[in-house]
């Protein structure tokens, strides 16, 4: 008798639909991830100096010499008013400076004393209730890196901590008895002070992030916090590094010292709370960290010597990877074109699919400095590129047996602080080489690519060398220099890379330090 | 017509079987290839002061900034961290310790060094000024210590894209404002010039004089010294100033100066005159050349005895010529009396 075999399609029609929904159900509805700590959390307080609040003990209208109160204020002598401060007389109720004036310290007594110079002169008296402030303000910048993605709808919560019962956004200074009771002043930061920026591997549109943020100043026993908020995507954590800077301009104003006891020139620490939240308030990633304000101290200067340093990436096709860096060259290292984009801060030889072939590319370096001793720029590696980054112990040169893409030896002798000829593809390995750039301001080069030194040819197409191998106690070697102050000095750094046809397969890298000093 | 139905029905069961184990899989596939992104912390750095001198007592806790510019348009984050160094070569270059694990130092100072944070952001063109606490201990000996405060940004590795065979590096840069703290008390001073020379005969100037000056002292040394080139009679004919450089202890620094004027006939002396230290203690060198511009000379010399030959040639193919006709004159003369005489009876009397 024929049976209908109605059943033989709907099981697996039942099964299907179930895992959909199970699907669909846990992709629409984000796990929610186990709460964790940011990596690399900071904050940075641009102006670190503590706020200062005195009392007056006298202040004469037409006077221009002020004497402190010694007792019972967060400063009670006048080590930490610096010429050129500005002061605000205040009432005890922080009602606005005494005639609308802000003050200069013109002079003070000095260490342990308690009278002080102003300019101009006083025209109301002050009354020994009065306050003199010197708010110390400035920006302060939150980095941290997520742990777990930021939903869509989902926000950042900054904590930062205010005085206990203080109005902790009237634009003085606060304090309190102890660092827990005490905090920073808002000073009425708006929106357009804040900022967020992000830096990704992953997908985490910065523009997702709110410009309007919500800033809600303290009271009472509650601290200020700023919300921002996420709208139009998630934030995929992969290597995301969110920035929320809070500019100078006004910027949050420091605490004065606790007025109880402490460690005269040791740093209070507050502590600020930075949490990531889902669209449902709960915490998806939290840290703690620390600003430290301490006292100032004066230090007299000259002009200050000045060292500065930029990488920037090449493309391809010559021109620079980060905008106004240099300006495209006919040829870097005797090369029309390269195999490899570089960046800044990465070289990304990426798949490499044929053996005994260059692949090369390049860095551009500049420095200037106004030091009269000049500068040196030295590279150091950590060692040479292994396989998932093991270590390559010594100058390992069997890439079977190593797991690692040795240094080039080149014709023989090619080292980290001896030049040879590095232009045979079939002898692998990764070596460098340096070019002219652009700018005047030419260094002095330990190789260049076309100029015979050491052991390279007469007339070289790529006389290189090796960096020095940290794993190998190699001492750095200098790149460029020069001998005096420079104000545009640059060079390109050229890197080649050839892989052995036996080189197993994998992920190999290493990572390259170019350090920069003045000579010394 | 069973098994043909049975049949229809199984293969039918079969693909969908099928089908719901490629959808199934492509909702159980979830692993995302990264796209690799560019993580752009570029930008300039700067570090003021490049180098700072500061003195202090044992015991002491001094303060002393340390600022760094960020002019990119975008906050850089990073480590801020200190380091020892030395100078192990005669260029000045300073090697950080903490990068080179084979070096020791008996001039180190970061352990006392505290930093308020060891890492932070520096907002788009701004400056962070870190102050930097030092604890000089008390039993600190008098003399030189050296050690950089740097910054490096974050920095990683390229992202593997999973490909079989791929290979990238990363980089990091550090930049670094050098310290030389100078921990008061008697200091040991003795710097000696351990190479002054120039080659022994010169052709041409200017000569070309080398100098090596040995700091074997406890701090370092930025000696003010001139070498100064005198003639046979004693007279300075030049001068020249020995760069102003810093020579860390127990290090060497070379210098290479020119001097003279291109011709210089006879012995001459160089002499190295200076002072280092806050004794201001003598360094003294000196050497001695003779200068001659041999092939000059010689050509002149050539060319001179040329013209005499040739004048003397001139001159006495003139005298030879004049002999002649003095000659062949006398003869005239001669054979004119002979000839007067043997017609003089004929010739008419006056």
């Amino acid at each position: 008798m024929y049976k209908k075999n109605s059943g033989g399609y709907w099981f697996p029609l039942f099964l299907f639909f179930i895992v959909i929904i199970g699907a669909l159900t846990s992709f629409l509805i984000p796990k929610k991830a186990k709460s964790s700590n940011f990596t690399s959390a900071s904050a940075t307080l641009g102006n670190s100096r503590f706020s200062f609040v005195g009392g007056v003990t006298t202040g004469a209208a037409g006077s221009s010499n002020i004497t402190i109160d010694t007792s019972s204020s967060p400063d009670n002598d006048v080590d930490h008013l610096f010429p050129k401060d500005t002061v605000c007389f205040t009432n005890a109720a922080f009602a606005g400076c005494s005639d609308e004036t802000a003050f200069t310290v013109v002079s003070t007594e000095g260490v342990g004393l308690d009278q002080f110079t102003i300019a101009p002169s006083l025209t109301t008296g002050l009354s020994a209730s009065d306050i003199i402030v010197a708010t110390a303000s400035g920006s302060l910048v939150i980095s941290f890196t997520l742990a777990n993605e930021v939903p869509d709808g989902g926000d950042l919560l900054i904590t930062i901590p205010m005085a206990n019962g203080a109005s902790g956004n009237d634009n003085f200074p606060d304090y309190e008895a102890t660092i827990d009771d005490s905090g920073f002043d808002l000073n009425s930061i708006a929106v357009g002070d804040i900022s967020t920026a992000t830096t990704t591997s992953g997908t985490c549109s910065n523009a997702h992030w709110t410009a309007t943020e919500t800033i809600t100043p303290g009271s009472g026993a509650t601290d200020h916090t700023i919300r921002i908020d996420r709208s139009g995507s998630s934030c995929e954590a992969n290597s995301t590094v969110i920035t929320v800077t809070i500019d100078s301009d006004p910027g949050i104003i420091n605490p004065a010292p606790i007025n109880t006891s402490r460690t005269r020139g040791a740093a209070d620490e507050y502590t600020l709370n930075i949490k990531s939240r889902d669209n449902a308030d709960l915490t998806v990633d939290e840290s703690d960290v620390m600003v430290a304000p301490v006292e100032a101290v004066l230090v007299s200067a000259t002009v200050d010597e000045t060292l500065t340093f930029r990488v920037c990436g090449v493309k391809t096709d010559l021109s620079t990877q980060e905008a106004t860096c240099f300006s495209t060259p006919a040829d870097i290292c005797g090369s029309a074109t390269l195999d490899v984009s570089s960046y800044a801060f990465s070289v990304p030889f990426g798949t490499i699919t044929s053996a005994d072939t260059f692949l090369d590319a390049a860095q551009y370096l500049t420095v200037s400095t106004n030091a009269d001793a000049g500068y040196a720029v030295t590279v150091q590696q950590t060692d040479q590129m292994g396989k998932d980054g093991i270590t390559c112990s010594g100058n390992p040169t069997d890439p079977i047996a190593t797991n690692c893409i040795p240094d080039n030896p080149g014709d023989g002798t090619l080292d980290f602080d001896t030049s040879d000829d590095c232009d045979t593809a079939a002898t692998n390995g990764l070596c460098f080489s340096a070019d002219n750039a652009p700018q005047s301001g030419t260094p002095t080069f330990a190789v260049e690519h076309d100029i015979q030194t050491n052991d390279c040819d007469g007339s070289p197409t790529f006389c290189a060398r090796s960096s020095a191998d940290i794993e190998s106690s190699e001492a750095p070697e200098t790149i460029i220099s020069t001998t005096g102050p420079v104000s545009t000095s640059d060079a390109f750094v050229c890197w080649r890379l050839s892989i052995d046809g036996t080189q197993p397969a994998g992920y190999y890298y290493n990572k390259v330090k170019y350090v920069a000093t003045p000579i010394f | 017509m069973t098994r043909t139905a049975n049949k229809n029905s199984v293969l039918k069961n079969t693909k969908i079987n099928l089908l719901f184990l490629f959808v199934f899989s492509l909702f159980t596939i979830f692993s995302l290839f990264a796209c690799d992104e560019v993580n752009a912390q570029e930008g300039a750095l700067t570090v003021a002061p490049a180098r700072q001198i500061i003195k202090a007592d044992p015991g002491e806790i001094k303060y002393i900034n340390v600022k760094f510019l960020n002019q990119a348009d975008t906050p850089i984050s990073g480590d801020f961290n200190v380091s020892d160094f030395l100078v192990t070569d005669s260029s000045g270059t300073p090697r950080f310790l903490d990068l080179n694990p084979e070096f020791t130092s008996n001039y180190s100072a970061a352990s006392w060094v505290v930093l308020p944070y060891t890492k932070g952001t520096i907002s788009s063109k701004s400056i962070l000024n870190l102050q930097i606490k030092i604890n000089v201990p008390l039993t600190a000996k008098p003399g030189g210590r050296y050690f950089g405060v740097y910054f490096e940004p974050t920095s990683s590795v390229p992202t593997n894209t999973q490909s079989e065979f791929e290979a990238g590096t990363g980089i990091t840069t550090r930049l670094a404002g050098l310290v030389y703290l100078r921990v008061t008390g008697p200091v040991t001073e003795n710097a000696t010039v351990k190479t002054f020379k120039t080659d022994k005969f010169w052709e041409y100037g200017p000569i070309t004089v080398s100098t090596e000056i040995l700091n074997l002292g406890n701090y370092h040394i930025k000696p003010e010294a001139e070498i100064i080139l005198t003639n046979m009679l004693g007279r300075e004919v030049a001068k020249v100033k020995l760069e102003d450089v810093n020579i860390f202890p127990e290090t060497s620094r070379f210098f290479e100066n020119e001097l003279g004027q291109t011709y210089m006939f006879g012995k001459y002396k160089v002499t190295l005159d200076g002072i280092y230290g806050e004794e201001a203690n003598l360094l003294q060198a000196q050497t001695s050349f003779w200068a001659f511009p041999w092939k000059l000379t010689l050509a002149v010399i050539l060319g001179i005895i040329i013209v005499i030959l040739l004048t003397y040639l001139v001159w006495k193919n003139l005298k030879t010529r004049q002999q002649k006709l003095e000659t062949k004159l006398e003869k005239e003369i001669s054979e004119i009396e002979g000839l007067k005489n043997k017609y003089k009876d004929t010739l008419p009397k006056k």
